[in-house]
């Protein structure tokens, strides 16, 4: 068995096909992240506070410290490595043009932001919570347009 | 600094972060004393906590199994350096790997395995975090890694 990689990658039938597929599950794993973000009300200011500080009222505590580090190991490792699958493919892909460099930054900053988000809100104050849900947003919204423009590239007639 | 060079050591840069919550999950559950390793594995009963199931460490194991050798061939697949070095690299993270998993079940059928648990983290980490780190160094240079 031989694996051919061309340099051009809409060159090569099956390569073209499996990178398709990463594509397609890279978009509808940012759909699903937002859709549970959203459902656990980590887009509302008030609900994402109270699930961080705690609450007197409702009688629930605040997030424990190793709760935050769990999420954050797990979170860090997979956002990181997705990051930089959909960036090596992207420059992969173009050519000339395309986004500058400052997207691959801003992919990585908001990724920070958004995992330090919990740890920011706990310990720096409740302010933090629109960095939190801003870079959580932007880093989204960063991956599907990476994801998109590969998969147009991917599939757009030479010419 | 090319898209590619910047994609890598920032890469590089939040894999170090990951790994330093990774020694900061291993310090608040498990401590860096034999003897908190020990306990932590095979329960305490003054303290009212039960000692880890097969099955409990098996549900740790499998996900950390995949992320680990991941992380593993992403690091030592770029570090430029002599095969003996790339090679010592390889041994000391994988064998770290292999220890650090492999001695929570050991410690189980005895608390001395701890030592062996915390010289596999060690091993493991400090392989893992000098890859990085040597990554980041080389690649903002950019003597080794040409776009």
């Amino acid at each position: 068995m031989k694996f051919a990689v061309s340099g051009d990658l809409r060159q090569n039938r099956p390569l073209r096909q499996m990178l398709t597929a990463f594509l397609g599950i890279t978009i509808l794993f940012v759909l699903l992240a937002i859709a549970l973000g959203w459902s656990k009300g980590e887009m509302d200011p008030t609900t994402l506070r109270t699930a961080v500080l705690g609450s007197e009222e409702l009688f629930t505590p605040p997030m424990a410290f190793a709760d935050i580090l769990a999420g954050m190991h797990v979170s860090l490792f997979l956002y990181t490595f997705l990051l930089l699958m959909l960036f090596s493919l992207y420059l992969r892909l173009v050519r000339e043009g395309g986004m500058p460099p400052i997207w691959i930054g801003a992919a990585f900053l908001m990724l920070l932001l958004d995992q330090g988000g919990m740890l920011l809100i706990r310990y720096g104050g409740d302010g933090w919570v629109y960095t939190k849900i801003t870079a959580f947003f932007s880093l989204h919204a960063i991956m599907l347009l990476i994801a998109s423009q590969s998969l147009y590239l991917l599939w757009r007639k030479k010419g | 600094m090319t898209p590619r060079i910047l994609l890598l050591s920032l890469s590089a840069c939040l894999i170090l972060l990951q790994l330093a919550t990774g020694i900061g999950l291993f310090y608040l559950h498990l401590g860096f004393s034999p003897e908190s390793v020990a306990a932590f594995y095979r329960g305490n009963m003054e303290m009212f906590a039960a000692p880890k199931t097969v099955q409990g460490l098996l549900k740790t194991t499998l996900p950390h199994l995949v992320a680990m050798t991941v992380v593993g061939i992403f690091l030592l697949h770029l570090l430029q350096c002599d095969k003996g070095c790339k090679g010592m690299m390889a041994g000391l993270f994988f064998s770290g790997m292999v220890l650090d998993i492999g001695s929570g079940y050991l410690i189980l059928l005895h608390p001395l395995f701890a030592w062996l648990k915390l010289a596999g983290f060690v091993m493991l980490m400090g392989g893992a975090s000098v890859a990085a780190w040597y990554l980041v160094r080389a690649a903002t240079k950019s003597r080794v890694y040409k776009d």
